[in-house]
């Protein structure tokens, strides 16, 4: 598609200027990488001393995080122009998005790139592939094919939601309390089995804040562990279309959002 | 004249911005209670733009100008009114008629700032579908034009802003648009980087037929080009049609300045015409106020030649910012 | 100190700014109180979930154990320093020069700044405590004792924080991307300050880093003497250590300050 071809071009446009400023680079992707490996030694050192947490074993957890850190590096690489939009916005460097002919929204993420997200990407690939070593999971075709579709619809899921988010930028000019109060949650609660939490929070993180089918859903298919689930089964083997459901609504709702643009100046 | 391509009809735009609390604990009460101030940025505007016209949008800061063009360009929506650029409504079709136009900001650039001008250039051919042989024709065409050999592969942070806005202006004619919004581009140039834009635009208009909206408040810029100016004043349009009809309307007199041969002051009576006036009086010089359209100028000198002896005169045009500056004062009086 | 006496108006000028300053960081703010509350309310259930059905771990039961991590990350977002951001921004816009010719001394002035953002802070944690009570779990002190000498330990975490946040910052004299070591102290501080495992859970190797690191001095000391886990002699120990690391720090801040004076007379101020 055309758009999609100048998009292309568009991004890497925005690579070859990143890569000029290589120390910057290097530096962000390792502090990136350092913050996602610590967040996961708080749980090495628990299950190291308890081994269980609610029935799942360090590596059953260790998949849970590495899956859902991938997803999330996954949705980063498109979207992590994303927190560039409030001050984009307020300064009026949005106008000549919208004089052009293309999407705004894929215009505004593939017009630069932040590099350093690269690091959560790695970090996340890296933990997940240690954890499956640890599980042993029987990559039949099926499975695999679900896996692929768990991570994207994972990273769908969770981008929507910061998509939503990002849009309120055109009306509020500053939506960064908002936006890591939304990334908090996800890093904090989205690692753990969610039966561990009461049936209210299990409730509130399935079906008001979709948590549930970022990672946790799709890591009890692949860890067979549904018939652990409080809900039914269908609705972790749907999970990416849960995603994928989100996504389109937040794109429209961002579109929709534009139209609340004030530009600056006069 | 082409057929209207551009159409506004009581243009409205309010702007709603978040009012920061004063006062004792200003800051928590903030954080609490939000509250918002409305101003209204353009109050009613109406105007036809006909394919191909140059018109000139005058206004000084905070008059509308940007505003309204930003509604014709799609990039605001308006509160209220309609607007219709070549058939369509701008912001609900933003990508259609973005093919159609072309939008220079004088105080922004849209060119990439890391990256040489030329892949900018690039760019923006993928960007407008632009066919390769076109591209190749107006990039020669424009580079030539503007002077951008030297600086081709410059990257544009390291540009003089003469320069970047040169390259603004070429990266817009590359896919040829019908319509050219020029906001404020001669800001901050030098008078011949200033000069060269003007001719540029000139050029443009009569070559191609392009149809050109150019804000700015400096009237330096619409005497050069604009047969119509459109002046706007807190939102709302206080003139809109020829600029020598400006002139004639509301500052139709000319001043004859006679320079006398001796310094003393001579007794100097003037004929006795309702529209012959004395302005100002130096030592040797004198300004005679008179319309031109009741006057002869033969007579008038014929009349001042006869009484002293004159080592030099001339007549004055009426200047345009006076006289634009008299009509804004002249509406703020009646507001 | 006579000088700082000298300079008390000055002083409480700028705590007045600091408070002020606090709260044009609206959505930052939320942030940060939200934040906590979901820390404290996440490791509740991880915690209560890690217990099963054990009455209790190392003589401490889950109730306790759910007090002790309140606390902690309660203390934490109290005790927090923003010295660091403070002055690489006062660095960074150039008002640097303006502040060191100051009467009042540089120090002095970072400090009253934070101590407003304490203050201001403190309106806003207050009313949220019984939500982190809800979120998490409080009870009363082991002993009234106990209560009291809390309260004297919290303030001697306080000071540590500050002067770790002190030197933390000042290390920006020498290059303002102090980004990087604020994130990774961030975290290692909050680990190794019992926020998330209480330290008596820390497996061997760790649990040594942990007694030779201030920040267990941050958090850990004054939440152990609260539930009564370090009581009667171990708590003149615990007091005097993080007397100790006071001790410790002050003279490495000093001599941090020593060594960035000289280097803003050898660039030139």
């Amino acid at each position: 598609m055309d758009a999609l071809r100048i998009s292309f071009a568009f991004a890497s446009a925005a690579l070859r200027t990143e890569v000029q400023y290589r120390l910057n680079l290097l530096l962000g992707i390792g502090v990136g990488l350092a913050f996602q490996i610590t967040g996961f030694l708080f749980i090495w050192v628990v299950l190291s001393r308890f081994h269980s947490l609610g029935g799942w074993s360090l590596g059953d957890i260790a998949f849970l995080y590495g899956l859902r850190l991938t997803a999330h590096g996954l949705w980063l690489i498109p979207l992590n122009r994303l927190v560039e939009l409030d001050e984009e916005v307020r300064q009026g460097r949005f106008d000549v998005y919208l004089v052009r002919p293309l999407n705004p929204l894929l215009q505004f993420t593939t017009i630069r790139f932040r590099i350093n997200v690269l690091g959560d990407v790695v970090g996340g690939v890296v933990l997940f592939a240690a954890a499956t070593r640890l599980v042993g999971i029987d990559w039949s075709p099926p499975a695999v094919g679900y896996l692929a579709l768990a991570l994207i619809g994972g990273a769908a899921l969770e981008g929507s939601l910061q998509l939503a988010c990002s849009a309120m930028a055109f009306r509020w000019l500053d939506t960064w309390g908002l936006r890591l109060m939304l990334d908090d949650v996800f890093s904090n609660f989205g690692n753990y089995p969610l039966h561990i939490f009461g049936g209210v929070s299990q409730w509130l993180l399935t079906f008001v804040l979709p948590l549930a089918f970022v990672a946790y859903l799709p890591a009890t298919v692949l860890l067979h562990r549904t018939g652990e689930l409080s809900i039914h089964p269908l609705f972790a083997y749907l999970a990416p279309l849960v995603g994928a459901a989100c996504f389109i609504a937040a794109c429209c709702l961002w579109m929709r959002q534009m139209r609340n643009y004030q530009s600056s100046g006069h | 004249m082409g057929r209207v391509i551009i159409r506004a009809v009581n243009l409205r735009k309010e702007f709603s911005r978040p009012r920061r609390q004063t006062g004792r604990l200003g800051g928590l009460r903030t954080l609490m209670a939000r509250q918002y101030d409305i101003t209204i940025a353009v109050d009613d505007v109406s105007f036809e733009v006909a394919e191909g016209e140059l018109v000139g949008y005058l206004g000084p800061n905070g008059a509308g100008k940007s505003t309204t063009i930003k509604m014709l360009t799609g990039i605001l929506v308006p509160t209220s009114g309609q607007v219709e650029v070549a058939g369509r409504i701008p912001w609900r079709e933003r990508e259609r008629n973005a093919l159609d136009i072309g939008v220079v900001f004088g105080q922004r650039s849209q060119l990439w700032w890391d990256l040489p001008l030329i892949e900018s250039f690039k760019l923006i051919g993928k960007l407008y579908r632009v066919t390769p042989q076109q591209f190749v024709r107006n990039l020669d065409r424009f580079t030539h034009l503007l002077g951008l050999d030297a600086f081709l592969a410059t990257p544009v942070r390291q540009l003089s802003l003469g320069q970047r806005m040169r390259g603004d202006l070429a990266a817009v004619m590359l896919y040829e648009p019908r319509i050219l919004y020029l906001d404020e581009p001669t800001v901050g140039l030098d008078v011949v980087a200033k000069e060269r834009m003007l001719t540029f635009i000139a050029e443009v208009n009569r070559e191609s037929a392009t149809t050109i909206i150019l804000t700015t408040h400096d009237l330096q810029d619409v005497e050069r080009l604009c047969r119509r100016i459109i002046l706007i004043d807190h939102g709302r349009v206080l003139y809109d049609g020829p600029v020598e009809r400006l002139v004639d309307r509301y500052a139709p007199h000319r001043m004859l300045v006679v320079q006398f041969s001796s310094t003393a002051a001579p007794a100097l009576s003037l004929p006795p015409h309702a529209d012959v006036s004395l302005d100002k009086q130096e030592s040797g010089k004198v300004w005679i106020r008179f319309d031109p359209n009741r006057v002869a100028v033969a007579d008038l000198i014929a009349a001042v030649t006869r009484q002293c002896a004159v080592s030099d005169l001339s007549i004055m045009e009426p200047d345009l910012e006076g006289v634009v500056r008299q009509i804004y004062e002249r509406h703020h009086l009646a507001s | 100190m006579s000088r700082l006496w000298r300079n008390r108006r000055a002083f409480a000028g700028i705590t007045v700014v600091g408070i002020r300053t606090f709260f044009t960081y609206r959505s930052l703010v939320t942030f940060f109180m939200v934040s906590m509350l979901l820390q404290v309310y996440l490791l509740k259930v991880v915690w209560t979930a890690i217990y099963g059905s054990q009455p209790r771990i190392d003589g401490v039961s889950i109730q306790t154990l759910i007090v002790y991590l309140t606390l902690t990350n309660v203390q934490l977002h109290f005790t927090f320093s923003d010295v660091p951001r403070l002055v690489r921004n006062r660095l960074r816009e150039g008002q640097v020069a303006t502040d060191l010719t100051r009467p009042l001394g540089f120090p002095a002035q970072l400090v009253a700044n934070q101590l407003g953002g304490t203050i201001a802070g403190l309106t806003l944690l207050l009313p949220a405590l019984p939500l982190a009570l809800f979120l998490g779990g409080l009870s009363l002190p082991a002993s009234p004792v106990a209560g009291l000498l809390y309260l004297g330990s919290l303030g001697l975490a306080y000071l540590i924080e500050l002067l770790i946040g002190m030197i933390v910052g000042l290390i920006a004299f020498w290059t303002l991307e102090i980004w990087g070591i604020q994130v990774i102290l961030g975290f290692v501080s909050r680990f190794f300050s019992g926020a998330l495992v209480p330290i008596w859970l820390f497996p061997g190797v760790l649990r040594k880093v942990a007694e030779v690191l201030p920040f267990q001095a941050i958090a850990s000391i004054p939440a152990s003497i609260f539930i009564g886990r370090i009581s009667g002699r171990g708590v003149v120990d615990a007091i005097g250590l993080q007397g100790i690391w006071i001790v410790l720090l002050l003279a490495l801040a000093a001599w941090v300050w020593r060594r960035a004076q000289r280097r803003i007379v050898v660039q030139g101020g």
